[in-house]
């Protein structure tokens, strides 16, 4: 990702802000800058004892400083309710400092609100000054409306981070291939993840873009790439699935399900049934559900929704069962 | 006269340029190791001025016949010094930084070659042998692998110094070359800023990064100025990671996460500090699919780790902070399920090791039925620890947290998995032999602290022990050495050199009963320190009447401030003293009796022991002549 620009500094000679906005990026600076140095100072100890000695600061003086770092100390302790009771006073004491308002809206996020963290997330907008501030204010705003199951103002929120960062990053042209999944734009989508594979060479997207093929039903431009993977693996029940998908789609039928029944027995040997993957699980469900064995699809489901999987994983098996 | 002195001048100035050693200070950052595979190498350095750079290498130190040349090495600078070139600049260094990074390739697997930088046709690295590398051994090729693991180190301080020197001095004597060095985050103290990894990082360890790749993994301290999501910081700057799989493994797509492969042995570095650690984010996927692509038929042995351990009661707490939690309830599960054999961690300035485990991903961490062994894996000891061959499902791991290479050590408690809590400086040392995983911890000292191995020669059908090993205090156990027991001691006086050996002659020491000390009400013998002196030496002999005694003792000691342990002329414990011993003893912290007994565990030091007569030794220190008291009252206590 390119390094911000630098903006071209005042005629003026002096070294003083001469605008409100100059002014704010100053202190915003200044804020970070006191939020390094205090972080760093108790970086050796653990979250609990800063929580107490920010606490104890806390009770002579409020300072959006202090409660950004307590925040920070409650989010690592997962007391998220309290972090972000935090981040709304510094907000309150100092309206104009980004990096609370994107805390904030991470926070939100975390504590599963995604309506109450567009708010923060649309103010830290309006005080951005790079391309890439911007990007990951977008991508927040993406997120948020993704988890609220928003998916074409979080597809916009993506393209504008792209439009900003056209690199992007892994994690956002997952998020977008999502969002192109959930609204039917199927060759966009294959477009736009073979991009990111050929800008990041990650596997994960490359595994993603073959199934946006096989959903866009182009088997036979997934297929080859799916035989090069199952060639030198370990584990092929995933891309087992998918060549299955494939086959079936050309009408291969035997062929499909003696791929889905090998990747049956896989998982089923390596899956712990106390604490089992959701990936894996999913693909047991998705296996149930080509072979046309709904109550264990079925059965899989519920399990992934008792140990609160995300959607994504969820939607091909919920899809499949509505066919 | 004039003549006289430019002829002189000239001559000096002369050998000056010649001198290795003074060559060598024309890099601003030491040539450095990193991203080897079985076929290349990279390696970087720095200088201040533009220089025309050409890497020599070859097999023969005296024969450097393969040429890496100008146009093969990549430039970076910073922006601010108008960096130019496809290469991403530099995010941040001194002004005028030329960061060079030579990729050879081409190369034999497995062969040591020797390298030098030139300018033109000058010399830029000493020509003293130190300057190889080696290449990765084929993939599935069985070889011995031997490997240096460090965490939480990046002080620039004497003891990261000592830790680094007991490692070169414990290989120099056992005739040991290093195939790698893994760090485990925190590596530059305290943001990770350009300046303070040249000095805490690069200056310290350049004798070893010269010719080991250290394949790092990022700590909360370098997350201040590096970020994992767009791998770009001086983090980042420093290191090259592979990103498209190409020491093995599956392609990540990020530096700040990814995997290689060492003959039979496949390591995964995972980011726990600022990316999503959810089981499905992208990070969690990659690892699904890399574990997926590890071949069993060419790797015997998996290795992960990270900055932030699963398991830890050192400065910091697993059960409590979220990076914690969440890669102990989101990614060991994807690990164990692949047969993961050893994970290892920092961020708690400790050393942890665990008893061979799995499946313990609640919250608070419990044992019971999550231990396979609970014996100490010591093949002298208790006996290895024993896995199936291969890469089997759930047949146990042990956990590590190595996050005692330099900063303040803290334990907050013992966590239920860990067999051994060890409040000392030093490091790991891993050293894979065929079906033998053999681990070492070595201490600042030099000293061998704990040892254990994993053995994977015959199939193994792990079974789950119901309420397993506990450590942390006794609930019971009968005094070896009570508490008011007779010692001998030295008062007002500074002991003579060899006073912790066994058979010193302390005949002229008095007898007084424990606790010694003064103030608080406290103590059984009262001295005359205040305002006089700061040091008093406790010495006795304790008779221990089985072998098993020695794997069952405790320290239970009261103190006020600050106290060294010695067993049988070895010190093994220093409690509240920074540096030195005896009268040279400085950094003296503050701390409270408080009418309470401390308990350390003494088996990690039960090879210093013997049946028999043994001799404990401990000097007691004051934080300052006119403190209000001290208190010294040691006892030990044979658990049950």
């Amino acid at each position: 990702m390119p390094r911000p620009a630098r903006t071209s500094p005042s005629t003026r000679p002096s070294s003083a802000p001469n605008n409100p906005k100059q002014f704010t990026i100053l202190y915003s600076k200044f804020i970070i800058l006191c939020a390094l140095v205090l972080s760093q100072a108790g970086a050796h100890e653990s979250p609990e004892h800063n929580v107490r000695e920010l606490t104890h600061h806390l009770q002579t003086r409020q300072s959006p400083t202090h409660l950004h770092q307590r925040a920070i100390a409650y989010r690592a302790l997962g007391q998220l309710d309290k972090a972000a009771a935090d981040l709304h006073s510094a907000i309150t004491l100092a309206p104009d400092i980004l990096p609370y308002h994107l805390e904030l809206a991470r926070i939100q996020l975390a504590s599963n609100k995604p309506n109450q963290a567009l708010k923060p997330a649309n103010q830290a907008l309006q005080l951005c000054q790079t391309p890439s501030q911007r990007a990951n204010c977008h991508i927040l705003r993406a997120e948020a409306y993704h988890r609220s199951q928003q998916a074409k103002p979080s597809l916009e929120a993506c393209q504008l981070a792209f439009r900003e960062i056209p690199r992007g990053e892994i994690e956002w042209f997952l998020l977008r291939s999502e969002n192109q999944l959930a609204l039917g734009h199927h060759r966009q989508r294959i477009s736009d993840l073979k991009t990111g594979y050929s800008l990041h060479h990650s596997a994960v997207l490359k595994a993603h873009w073959v199934d946006a093929m096989i959903d866009a039903s182009r088997f036979q431009a997934a297929l080859p790439i799916i035989n090069g993977e199952l060639s030198d693996r370990r584990w092929k029940s995933s891309w087992l699935i998918k060549r299955a998908r494939c086959l079936r789609g050309l009408d291969r039928n035997p062929e499909a399900h003696s791929d889905l029944h090998t990747a049956l027995n896989e998982i089923k040997s390596r899956l712990n049934s106390s604490r089992p993957d959701p990936l894996l699980l999913a693909d047991q469900g998705i296996i149930h559900a080509l072979l046309s064995q709904p109550e264990q699809a079925r059965s899989c489901l519920t399990q992934l929704k008792q140990i609160n999987c995300p959607a994504w994983i969820t939607a091909r098996l919920v899809s499949m069962m509505a066919e | 006269m004039l003549f006289r002195f430019v002829t002189r001048l000239l001559f000096v100035i002369s050998l000056t340029c010649l001198a290795p050693g003074l060559a060598h200070a024309e890099f601003s950052r030491a040539p450095y190791l990193q991203l080897a595979t079985e076929n290349s190498i990279h390696l970087v350095w720095r200088t201040q001025a533009a220089i025309k750079p050409v890497v020599h290498f070859g097999t023969s130190q005296e024969n450097l016949n393969q040429i890496c040349r100008e146009d093969q090495i990549l430039v970076r600078r910073t922006q601010k010094d108008k960096h130019s070139g496809k290469a991403p600049p530099l995010h941040s260094a001194p002004d005028n930084t030329f960061q060079f990074e030579a990729q050879i390739t081409g190369l034999k697997a497995d062969t040591l070659y020797h390298y030098a930088i030139y300018e033109g046709t000058t010399r830029l690295t000493p020509d003293d042998g130190s300057y190889h590398f080696r290449t990765h051994p084929e993939h599935g090729k069985k070889r011995d692998i031997y490997l240096w693991a460090v965490g939480d180190s990046g002080t620039g301080s004497q003891m990261q110094k000592d830790v680094h020197q007991a490692m070169i001095n414990y290989n120099k004597k056992h005739n040991l070359t290093l195939d790698m060095y893994l760090h485990v985050g925190d590596m530059a103290y305290g943001s990770g800023k350009d300046p303070e990894f040249q000095a805490n990082f690069f200056e310290i360890y350049e004798p070893t990064l010269r010719n080991t790749v250290c394949w790092p993994a990022m700590g909360n301290h370098e997350g201040y100025t590096s970020k994992g999501k767009t791998g770009i910081g001086p983090y980042y700057d420093a290191y090259i990671s592979p990103t498209r799989g190409e020491a093995g493994g599956a392609s990540s797509g990020k530096e700040s996460y990814y995997s290689y492969d060492y003959g039979r042995a496949h390591f995964i570095v995972l980011n726990s500090h600022d990316l999503d650690r959810s089981p499905s984010a992208a990070m969690a996927q990659w690892l699904r699919e890399d574990l997926a692509k590890t071949s069993p038929e060419k790797t015997d042995w998996l290795i992960a780790y990270w900055h932030h351990p699963p398991y830890t009661k050192g400065s910091h707490d697993s059960d409590k902070e979220k990076q914690h939690i969440e890669m102990r309830t989101h990614i060991m599960p994807i690990l164990e399920s692949a047969g993961v054999d050893l994970v290892l961690g920092g961020h708690s300035h400790i050393y942890e090791r665990s008893m061979l485990m799995d499946g313990a991903y609640d919250t608070p961490t419990t044992a019971e039925n999550k231990i396979f062994d609970d014996g100490d894996g010591d093949a002298k000891g208790d006996g290895s620890y024993q896995k199936s061959p291969g890469l089997k499902p759930n047949q146990g791991t042990i956990q590590i947290v190595t996050g005692h290479g330099g900063q303040g050590l803290r334990r907050k408690g013992y966590s239920p998995v860990m067999k051994r809590s060890i409040l000392q400086h030093g490091s790991t040392l891993v050293h894979i032999s065929g079906d033998t995983l053999n681990t070492k911890m070595l201490n600042y000292r030099g000293e061998i602290v704990d040892t254990f191995q994993i053995v994977k020669n015959q199939a193994v059908t792990p079974s789950r022990i119901a309420k397993p090993w506990q450590p942390g205090r006794p609930s019971k156990g009968k005094y070896i050495i009570p508490k008011k027991a007779e010692w001998r001691y030295l008062a007002g006086n500074f002991a003579p050199k060899d006073w912790t050996r066994p058979g010193f002659d302390d005949s002229t020491w008095k007898n007084g009963k424990a606790g010694f000390g003064y103030g608080d009400a406290d103590d059984t013998t009262e001295l005359d320190m205040q305002n006089k002196y700061t040091s008093v030496y406790l010495r006795k002999t304790f008779k221990l009447q089985q072998p098993t005694d020695v794997n069952h003792l405790w320290l239970g000691i009261s103190y006020d401030d600050a106290f060294i342990l010695y067993l049988n002329g070895k010190e093994v414990i220093r409690n509240g003293v920074t540096k030195g011993q005896s009268e040279n003893a400085t950094g003296i912290a503050q701390h409270e009796a408080n009418n309470s007994f401390e308990m350390f565990d003494l088996t990690p030091y039960a090879k210093l022991l013997k049946t028999g007569t043994n001799t404990i030794a401990i000097e007691g220190h004051n934080h300052a002549p006119t403190s209000s008291d001290f208190t010294l009252h040691p006892t030990i206590l044979r658990a049950q």
